[in-house]
């Protein structure tokens, strides 16, 4: 199969008018056109044809990087690693597509080497092999298949138009589309003309629906990439979310909780780190669980925060001051979830999230965002994002009233101050109650008692919701609005970060206290010490395996700051590779040498003065070709009416006895031989400046 | 006849003898006796009336040999050519009686055309100078030699030659058509009879045992046996070649260069006779890939190709 004249030359200057480097696709044009005329083919060794071809994948390699430099590709990855915003991520992936552009562009010119070689080379086809490291492994074996041999040209004039074809597809038919199937553009005669046409549109038309098709497809594979992504990443990572709307607690339930040690957050933070993290609060307690508000209220929708201008920055209250700040990180599973924060948060900065909202509960929900998260916070005491306290918030269920009337009028909190009440209250429960998980079974006798009333007045001990609990609904009583709150507790500290488990999960109280929302968490201290008891053997491990997802997460999600690096360390590789290269040719070279000068192989006769001659001779344009043997060279020279014939011959002779006769010369003879070829020479050189005189006196 | 001729000298007759009735087929009648002195056999691909017969009738009439003709053909068994046993009633004894293969100069025709089986048995004859029929060894004549000639492979109702047999022979070439002057001179000679008839012995066996020996004694220097090795060697490695040349190749090279250099009157050989050998020693035992056939490449022409590539000691 070959193409038709000068389509190649065709197509480069087409593709030199796209890239506006005309003169560059005219220079690749005329030099691949050029054998047509030029007679003089080059014999190329397979070796040198895969030394080429290795030259032009280093010249891919290279022509990736420069294009992603250049193209601020670096820069925009730079940008991601230091900002991931949607917007940086969006910039990256532009970019980089945009590199990869530009290495289209520039495949012609990468791929040049190659398609000038074959359109040089002595041979019209080149192995497979020299594409494949693969095959070219299996070249030495001897089992290889029928040599299948590639007409590059036709291949690299394929690839460009059926490239520009992807890069115009609203275009017009273009020039140099002539040729799109299997070697339709051989030589067509005539009276195929009309055959020709359909077949030519056929391949029009295939050429545009697969470009159109595996555009859409590329589209759809990336939304599919990126949800599966966001998935992936979380579902590794372990943490039960909190439903916003309504939480089932444990009040009332029989034997011990089981939560688990898996690390589900990480803070960081200058100096102590926030102790509770919120993820949800709720005002309605139907034992026993906790509802958001009563169905219909407005509080829990949630309201979408508009992000600042960097899309990763949103200002939860923009007119709060804060002084506090923590770096929390965690795993959103399918980019959708909960974030926990401390009370009175104000600003998250670096939260690379599409939909994020919030609602009057406090709770900051992400709707489409990444599988991993580190975002700082900034906080403070005082306002917070919850609404104001409503009737909702003093309501107390009717079957816990009258115990809580009781206790509440026993300590006298309904006279004191919110924030007196509240310390007396804490005072209570640190004094009274104890920590405990361990549940015990509800005796038959009081059938009527709730676990709540249970808890307040008989046992005086249980787990974390019981405190919250308790607590909610005895501030409420005296008049106090409060809310039940669930999120993780901060506790844990490893080198310069805390830790926060799933079995750090844990409820407490927010009290309007002073015209704000303050945490108030009446469980005992000890439950942390009580909890870490239970901490399994294979925690540890566990924790390992953590670290490393949690290092991968990061990096995935580009947080990490070697990434920067990155594109520095390639450009040192592409050079050794190229050095590579280079000085495997000197080997290879280096060893070809010694193969054929085999120092085992004698070589008498090498001071033989015959070599004068042929040297005088090559002197005179009569060079002997590496694989003239001297008799055909002699019979040469002699037809050129070069020296004399008759004695060289005579000579040759005795060379060849001295050369190629295992016996070799007797010392007489090869006197004799020397003598003869110094007359022979003197004799020519007579004869050449002779020749000279004459030559100048003819002038 | 008393003492033998000088081995140069049995050459010139021989050549002088041949060419009474083979016209201007020179270099071809040089190939022939190369192999013939150097103990190869020969393989002629040619086209039908080139002269393949003459030629080996004629060496035949010029040696005081005995020559046997077998026309190969698809029917054609082995015991054909071997000979076969037959019972004698009068003695009551199986008598084997000779084959064709009994003689000193074989002339195989068409030998393509034979099925595998028989080429099989005359290409272990001309291995080993030894047939076996019916479990008996049998000796072959000391001077044995075999001229087969084969249609181009292309031609309808052939069987191919397998790699291994056709590495049994020495030498493989064509006669190829001769000028129009030469064909006038063929025209001319047989006005009245065939040339053939007019010509008679002109050397005795025991020239012909003096030839082989100063063969086989012509020297070859270390260097010249390395160029033979290059290039046989090179064979292996072109690609486009399924098979390279054996080291049988190797010696077959090196043994018609031997003989090349008895007919020069040389006692040494050099790499003109080299050269001068390689194509038709190598050539036909490479076995070329079905593509590289059909990209054009011959296996000539790559041993051309390597012979103009490996350089030349000088």
């Amino acid at each position: 199969m070959s193409t038709p004249p000068f389509l190649i030359g065709a197509t480069l200057l087409f593709w030199g008018a796209q890239a506006g480097w005309l003169w560059l696709g005219a220079l690749a044009a005329i030099v691949l056109e050029a054998p047509r005329y030029a007679k003089n083919r080059i014999q190329f060794t397979q070796a040198d044809l895969d030394r080429i071809w290795n030259l032009c994948f280093v010249l891919l390699f290279g022509g990736l990087v420069v294009a992603f430099v250049t193209s601020d590709g670096a820069a925009a990855l730079t940008n991601v690693a230091n900002n991931n915003s949607i917007s940086n991520r969006i910039d990256a992936l532009n970019k980089g597509g945009r590199s990869v552009i530009l290495v289209l562009l520039w495949l012609p010119l990468i791929y040049l080497p190659i398609a000038v070689a074959q359109a040089f080379s002595e041979q019209e086809r080149m192995d497979w092999s020299t594409f494949s490291w693969w095959l070219r492994q299996q070249r030495g074996k001897g089992t290889r298949p029928a040599a299948l041999r590639l007409d590059l040209n036709v291949a690299v004039f394929r690839d460009l138009s059926a490239r520009h074809e992807r890069r115009q597809p609203a275009h017009a038919p273009l020039p140099d589309h002539r040729d799109d199937s299997d070697g339709v553009g051989a030589v067509e005669p005539a009276f195929e003309g009309r055959f020709l046409l359909r077949r030519w549109t056929t391949s029009l038309v295939l050429v545009l629906a697969t470009a159109f098709t595996a555009q859409l497809s590329m589209l759809e594979l990336q939304r599919l990439m990126q949800r599966l992504d966001s998935a992936l990443i979380a579902r590794f990572a372990s943490g039960r979310g909190f439903d916003p709307k309504e939480v089932r607690t444990a009040l009332g339930s029989i034997g011990r909780m089981k939560l688990s040690g898996d690390i589900v957050l990480r803070v960081e933070a200058e100096g102590a780190p926030p102790p509770l993290l919120r993820e949800a609060s709720y005002k309605m307690f139907l034992s026993p669980s906790w509802a958001a508000t009563r169905h219909g209220r407005p509080e829990q929708n949630f309201i979408e925060v508009i992000p600042e201008s960097d899309l990763t920055t949103w200002k939860l209250m923009p007119d709060k001051p804060t002084r506090k700040k923590a770096i929390i990180s965690g795993f959103l599973s399918g980019g959708q979830g909960l974030l926990p924060a401390p009370a009175g948060v104000a600003k998250l900065e670096d939260l690379p999230a599409v939909q994020f909202e919030t609602n009057q509960l406090g709770v900051l929900r992400v709707q489409e965002g990444p599988g991993f998260y580190q975002t700082t916070a900034y906080y403070d005491d005082g306002r917070s994002i919850d609404g104001a306290p409503d009737g909702i918030d003093e309501e107390v269920p009717n079957s816990e009233k009258q115990t809580l009337d009781r206790l509440v009028d026993e300590l006298g909190l309904r006279e004191l101050p919110a924030a007196q009440a509240v310390k007396k209250l804490n005072e209570f429960f640190a004094r009274e109650f104890r920590y405990t998980t361990w549940l015990e079974e509800r005796r038959r006798r009081k059938e009527t008692e709730t676990p709540l009333t249970r808890f307040l007045t008989r046992s005086r001990a249980g787990h974390c919701e019981y405190f919250a609990t308790a607590t909610v609904l005895m501030l409420r009583t005296a008049g106090i609005p409060a809310r039940y709150a669930v999120g993780y507790s901060v506790q844990e500290r490893k080198g310069q970060e805390w830790l926060v488990r799933e079995r750090h999960a844990h409820a407490w109280c927010i009290a309007w206290v002073d015209g704000a929302w303050r945490d108030v968490d009446t469980t005992p201290a000890n439950w942390v010490s009580v909890e870490a008891e239970r901490s399994s053997a294979w925690e540890r491990w566990k924790d390992r395996w953590s670290n490393i997802w949690f290092a991968f997460s990061k990096w995935r999600w580009g947080k990490g700051e070697w990434k920067e690096y990155l594109i520095y360390l390639v450009i040192p590789l592409i050079l050794l590779a190229g050095w590579r290269l280079m000085a495997q040719k000197q080997w290879n070279r280096s060893k070809n040498s010694a193969d054929s000068r085999n120092p085992r192989v004698p070589q008498p006769g090498f001071d033989s003065e015959f070599y004068l001659i042929e040297k005088t001779l090559a002197a005179r344009g009569l060079e002997r070709q590496p694989e003239e043997t001297l008799a055909a060279w002699t019979k040469r020279a002699t037809a050129e009416k070069q020296g004399g014939a008759d004695d060289l011959a005579a000579l040759l002779q005795v060379h060849y006895r001295l050369r190629f006769d295992p016996g070799g010369l007797e010392a007489p003879e090869r006197e004799r031989f020397r003598a003869q070829v110094n007359d022979w020479l003197e004799r020519e050189s007579r004869k050449q400046i002779r020749n000279d005189r004459s030559d100048h006196a003819n002038s | 006849m008393n003492r033998p001729l000088p081995p140069r000298e049995v050459y010139q007759k021989l050549l002088a003898n041949i060419e009474r009735v083979i016209h201007g087929q020179n270099d071809a009648l040089r190939k022939v006796l190369a192999a013939f002195a150097s103990d190869g056999h020969v393989l002629l691909e040619d086209f039908p009336g080139t002269g393949k017969t003459t030629l080996a009738k004629a060496l035949a009439r010029s040696i005081d040999a005995t020559f046997k003709r077998v026309q190969f053909t698809p029917d054609l068994l082995p015991s054909d050519i071997l000979g076969v046993s037959i019972y004698n009633q009068r003695e009551q004894t199986f008598q084997f009686h000779e084959g064709p293969i009994f003689t000193n100069i074989l002339l195989a025709d068409e030998i393509n055309r034979a099925s595998p089986r028989t080429q099989s048995a005359l290409l272990e004859a001309m291995g080993e100078s030894q047939v076996s029929v019916e479990g008996e060894r049998r000796k072959l004549a000391d001077l044995f030699f075999v001229i087969a000639t084969q249609n181009p492979v292309e031609f309808r109702g052939t069987y191919p030659l397998p790699e291994a047999q056709m590495d049994r022979f020495a030498l493989q070439f064509t006669l190829g058509y001769v000028t129009p002057e030469d064909e006038v001179a063929i025209l001319s000679a047989q006005a009245d009879n065939h040339p053939l008839e007019r010509i008679s012995s002109c050397v005795s066996s025991a020239d012909i045992a003096a030839l082989k020996t100063a063969v086989r004694q012509v020297k070859i220097s270390e260097e010249l046996k390395r160029y033979i090795v290059d290039l046989t060697g090179a064979t292996r490695r072109v690609p486009g070649v399924q098979l390279g040349a054996s080291p049988r190749a190797s010696l077959a090279l090196m043994k018609a260069s031997q003989a090349l250099a008895v007919f020069d009157g040389m006692d040494f050989v050099t790499p003109d006779h080299v050269q001068e050998m390689a194509s038709p020693v190598i050539a036909h035992r490479l076995a070329l890939e079905p593509q590289a056939k059909f990209s054009g490449l011959s296996a000539a022409g790559i041993v051309a190709d390597i012979v103009k590539k490996v350089p030349v000691p000088a």
